[in-house]
């Protein structure tokens, strides 16, 4: 049964409140497009297209950014974040080291330093910089993963990869593909 | 082309924006001459987004890799099936279709004789949040989330669709959840609209269907979602509370607690402000499941990381939250009815609704608690399965038990036949006893399979007691549904503690005992295709057999991909009602098996069939319309 409505929605103070709040969303909305065409998208075209011709392509961008400002860690960072996605090893490591300089105890770039030299088939090294993210977050079940998968494949030292694949199968959330891979690979070590 | 799709986007974004502005002036000043043009101003938008749909499934289907959005997700191998479903497999291809959804669901609704019936004033006012709504979608469409993005230089060939996503489950998966999104917009701003028009509960009626409906495909969504992780993830499981499974199951709870409140004030008028509130909390919690896939806020196997929507979206859905607030709090509290006694039908499934609110609370906290956890903690963590499984499953019995004593209870207090309620809880305990005494654990397990024997016995006393019970479609769309939901608890109960897996290495004739099973490895069958969409196709037949009789052959596989580095696992499974014989093939070491991993799961098909028939039979209740419409069109 439909109730006569009251016609009324002036007559609340928060309908009216309710109205106003619509009408300035409304606004806003349109505001929004109107700012992200003018400014924002110009950034957004130019990122994209940077995106199309690859990683490298904001090395350029960066490089001049960090003539004006040399310790600038994040620039840094991200010119050794596009080196080693443009799998230009030796100087993402580089760069790697620079942000080390800065802060010694970056997880992120310390990570991924290990990851390059790994790359570099620097194995000791990237041992090194493992364990030096270990000793900042011993949890890290990916840190004491590679560094099982290394001392069991590379540095051929089955003691030392079981001790970190059963810690990194400890840490590594149930379920995911981690915990299945460390799990695979301890039950394939040789004694 | 994609100039003018990408214009007909902001045509689209205008004619919603202008629209609703129209729809607040026109509620500012008491006034509905306008309401036609709205509704146009719907039509028109609702074009203009299947134009632009139109020009991208152009551009999926010709493999024009100048558009961005194709080069990423197609490439010129991918079979036209899955190119077309490439259409919502990027985050702004999957938000067009949100969108397009959507507007469809308003521009039908309005043709329907219940929004006919409806007055003027909740009609302006409908349009009025509907219009903002779908002009929010488009302003994301048209700016950070644009699917016409072109390349300066195109690539000469695309990435290609991912893998995983080329399983049927996952073809309809996302849809069917976005189809489910879009449909809870009507219910919501129906709800917004009759509240503040002072239309009382007509709105309910006039979302019925669309509540039920939605509710169903976004049910559907999410266990074909789970059907998919079981066949395409090969880790044995179907529901790893995931962050990005969860964002999809929280409005579930919500909705599933709208379907049966309304239910309550479409007879009795009770909780008439809880019904505004759901309504609004299930297309807030849809918003917010967004959030979480596209923000990059969670980790995830099938996250999409931020595409810059995530502040938008958040932003979207704290307004949601503050217009709800304001909207009820418009209501006065004195035309509230009070609650229902405890001891009746209406009473306990007001206790199922707050077991599901408690449910949706618990994996929202769940979900979000490794972003809060930030605050205090150093390297936060999400909750673990555990935790969900801990917490949920009981949650999940005892809704049960609530779901299958309600129907033995009169609507207006105490219960119908006081022998069978007590009659179906003490078989329940004493089932649960009995299971515990005899030693099967986990206890859980056997309190779940308990509750659905009981429920499906209480199902089958209905069909027996009430008379005309198996010819009336309202009978099998809410106890049939039930049933289907007591199902799937006990396939869940007997499929997730008792699933046995094992791992083996093996060589061409060996095999190993397992599960009463003994598993024979055949052959390695190897199929080089260069040049093929799949270029290499590794297959291990796997010889099955029990007590010396032959039960099947598995044969997992891996699948090398040309735009993919590594080989990608094929599950093979033995389907049965009872044991399911599943198995795949991590890695090979020539003809080796570097494992094979071979799992027992028994009864997990009664999850699919209990799925089924949750899916399917709440659509018994949808129906016409009856009575005649305002020829004015409304009743005012």
């Amino acid at each position: 049964m439909t109730r006569k409505p009251t016609n009324a929605v002036l007559d609340h103070p928060l309908r009216k409140l309710i109205l106003a709040v619509m009408a300035t969303a409304l606004a806003a909305l349109f505001l929004t497009s109107f700012l992200d065409r003018t400014m924002v998208q110009g950034t957004r075209t130019a990122r994209t297209q940077a995106k199309s011709k690859g990683p490298m392509a904001v090395v350029p961008e960066l490089m001049a950014k960090l003539q004006q400002n040399p310790n600038d860690e994040e620039t840094i960072l991200k010119l050794a974040d596009a080196f080693m996605r443009g799998k230009d090893w030796q100087r993402a490591e580089h760069f790697y080291g620079e942000a080390l300089k800065i802060d010694p105890k970056n997880l992120g770039a310390l990570f991924h330093r290990a990851i390059v030299n790994l790359e570099q088939a620097r194995f000791p090294e990237a041992v090194g910089d493992f364990k030096a993210v270990l000793a900042l977050k011993p949890d890290a079940a990916e840190a004491h993963y590679y560094i099982g998968m290394l001392s069991k494949y590379e540095l051929k030292d089955p003691q030392s990869a079981k001790e970190h694949l059963e810690k990194a199968l400890a840490l590594a959330p149930k379920g995911k593909e981690l915990a299945a891979e460390t799990q695979k690979e301890l039950e394939n070590l040789q004694p | 082309m994609y100039l003018a799709a990408h214009l007909a986007l902001l045509l689209a974004m205008l004619a919603s924006l202008l629209g609703g502005a129209l729809a607040c002036m026109e509620a500012w000043h008491g006034q509905r001459q306008k309401l036609p043009w709205l509704e146009r101003c719907q039509d028109a938008a609702v074009f203009l987004m299947a134009c632009a749909s139109t020009a991208l499934l152009g551009g999926l289907l010709s493999r024009d890799f100048s558009l961005a959005y194709v080069a990423d997700y197609t490439d010129s191998l991918l079979p036209v099936f899955y190119t077309v479903t490439a259409f919502w497999a990027g985050q702004a291809g999957s938000l067009l279709f949100w969108g397009l959804a959507m507007g469809l669901a308003g521009a039908i609704f309005a043709r329907t004789g219940r929004y006919k019936r409806l007055a003027p004033a909740t009609k302006t006012l409908f349009w009025l949040f509907f219009l903002a709504l779908q002009g929010f979608f488009l302003v994301l469409l048209t700016g950070p989330n644009n699917p016409f993005v072109s390349l300066a230089s195109p690539p000469p060939d695309g990435k290609g669709l991912n893998p995983l996503l080329r399983n049927v489950g996952m073809i309809f998966h996302p849809p069917l959840l976005f189809i489910g999104y879009a449909g809870f917009a009507v219910p919501a701003c129906l709800a917004l609209a009759a509240t503040l028009s002072g239309e009382g509960r007509a709105w309910l009626e006039a979302a019925r269907n669309w509540i039920l409906g939605s509710w169903a495909f976004l049910t559907a969504g999410i266990l074909l979602g789970g059907w998919w992780s079981y066949m395409e993830l090969g880790w044995g499981g179907y529901w790893a509370w995931d962050p990005v499974e969860n964002a999809s199951l929280i409005p579930w709870f919500a909705a599933t607690a709208l379907v049966h409140t309304a239910l309550l004030e479409r007879r009795f008028g009770l909780l008439p402000r809880t019904n505004v509130c759901l309504a609004c909390l299930t297309l807030i919690l849809c918003l917010f499941a967004t959030y979480l896939v596209r923000s990059g806020v969670v980790e995830s196997l099938h996250a999409f990381g931020d595409g810059g929507v995530g502040g938008p979206l958040l932003a979207g859905v704290l307004f949601a939250v503050a217009l709800t607030v304001l909207v009820a709090a418009t209501r006065p509290r004195r035309d509230d009815p009070p609650l229902p006694e405890l001891g009746s039908r209406p009473g306990l499934i007001v206790v199922s609704v707050w077991l599901l609110l408690a449910l949706g609370l618990v994996v929202l906290l769940g979900t979000i608690w490794p972003v809060l956890s930030q605050l205090w903690e150093v390297s936060p963590k999400g909750a673990e399965q555990g935790f969900y499984n801990t917490v949920c499953l009981p949650l999940f019995t005892l809704l049960t038990v609530v779901m299958t004593l309600a129907p033995w209870f009169g609507w207006t207090g105490g219960p119908k036949r006081r022998d069978v309620p007590a009659g179906l809880a003490g078989l329940w305990l004493a089932l649960t006893i009995i299971g515990a005494f005899q030693g099967i654990r986990p206890i859980l397990a056997v309190a779940g399979v308990s509750a659905a024997v009981v429920a499906g016995l209480s199902v089958a006393l209905l069909l027996a007691l009430v008379p005309g019970a198996s010819r009336s479609r309202r009978f099998w769309a809410s106890h049939g549904s039930h049933l289907g939901l007591a199902v799937i608890v006990l396939g869940v109960a007997v499929s997730g503690p008792f699933q046995r897996s094992h791992e083996q290495a093996l060589s061409p004739g060996e095999s190993f005992e397992f599960g009463g099973y003994r598993f024979t490895y055949q052959d390695l069958g190897a199929t080089d295709t260069p040049g093929q969409e799949i270029t290499r196709t590794e297959e291990a037949r796997i010889a099955v057999s029990r007590d010396g009789k032959p039960v099947g052959v598995l044969a997992p596989q891996r699948l090398t991909y040309r735009n993919y580095d590594h080989p990608h696992t094929e599950v093979s499974t033995l389907p049965g009602l009872g044991d399911e014989l599943y198995a795949t093939v991590h890695d090979l070491d020539g003809q080796r098996l570097t494992p094979l991993k071979v799992s027992v799961n028994p009864m997990v098909n009664w999850v699919w069939i209990g799925s089924i028939m949750v899916c399917l039979l709440p659509l018994m209740a949808i129906r016409r319309a009856v009575g005649p419409t305002n020829p004015k069109g409304g009743a005012a």
